[in-house]
């Protein structure tokens, strides 16, 4: 097996993948509309939400991976669902870091048991669960078998984190409840880019961690 | 008030690092176990 960026094909992609994620960041800093009442602190809702996004979407291939395992019995599937945890886990991380960061100045506290945040670090705890179960060692292929399962279970909390401004009652709810559809172009052009760098570095990181994970198997 | 400096430069730099961070150990990983083949 060759190390992944000496193959030219990834090069060119990690390159391509780097140069729209820098235009996208001068996209946010200098193209993007101040909003009068929150500022630069607004901006963060280009990084926070694209996060969030990828992570979900990370979580959804974690799931179908894991109904693959079940019907193929392949190996790679076991592969690409662990990297995708591991990548998962990395963005819902970044959501919860950068979450904060703008709360503060927003809501005057770093962090509100609120049903949207409560929800995601719920997902975010149920995935670190399945890195210890991962860890503690045994049967491989019960192992495999069994994150599987649980990679299924655990993406249930998906929609639940999606629904949970309308899920539960309003006087309860401080996040945000934007429709992106009914935001105006200034803002909606910029988020969506952000949207796309976010899922081409997804990609990248993926094939890049799948790659490494199956390395690491062979050995 | 609610300047770059403050909010926006802090998100960049966590973002950012962590990403490059990521990238740099998984590179390192991936040395290691092409030197262990």
């Amino acid at each position: 097996m060759e190390l992944f960026f000496s193959i030219r094909k990834n090069r060119i992609f990690m390159s391509f993948v780097a140069i729209i994620f820098f235009i996208n960041l001068l996209n946010i800093i200098f193209n993007t509309p101040m909003i009068a009442d929150q500022h630069w602190a607004q901006k963060i809702f280009y990084v926070h939400v694209p996060s969030a996004w990828v992570g979900f979407l990370s979580y959804f291939v974690v799931m179908i991976s894991g109904f693959m395992l079940f019907i193929k019995n392949n190996d790679n599937w076991d592969n690409l669902g662990l990297a995708a945890a591991e990548i998962g886990t990395f963005f819902m991380g970044i959501v919860l870091i950068t979450g904060p960061i703008w709360a503060k100045p927003i809501w005057g506290t770093f962090w509100i048991w609120e049903p949207r945040l409560t929800t995601t670090l719920i997902l975010f705890l149920f995935y670190l669960g399945y890195f210890m179960f991962r860890s503690f060692g045994g049967n491989i292929e019960r192992i495999r078998r069994q994150s599987a399962a649980l990679g299924i279970i655990a993406f249930i909390n998906v929609p639940i984190i999606f629904l949970s401004v309308q899920f539960w009652e309003p006087e309860i709810q401080s996040h945000p409840q934007v429709e992106m559809v009914s935001q105006p172009a200034g803002i909606l052009y910029p988020f969506i880019f952000s949207l796309i760098s976010f899922t081409l570095l997804f990609i990248l990181m993926l094939r890049y961690r799948s790659h490494i994970i199956k390395f690491k198997n062979i050995l | 008030m609610y300047n770059f400096l403050n909010y926006f430069l802090f998100v960049y730099v966590v973002v950012i690092g962590a990403i490059i961070f990521w990238f740099l150990y998984n590179i390192k990983n991936e040395k290691n176990y092409f030197n262990n083949k």
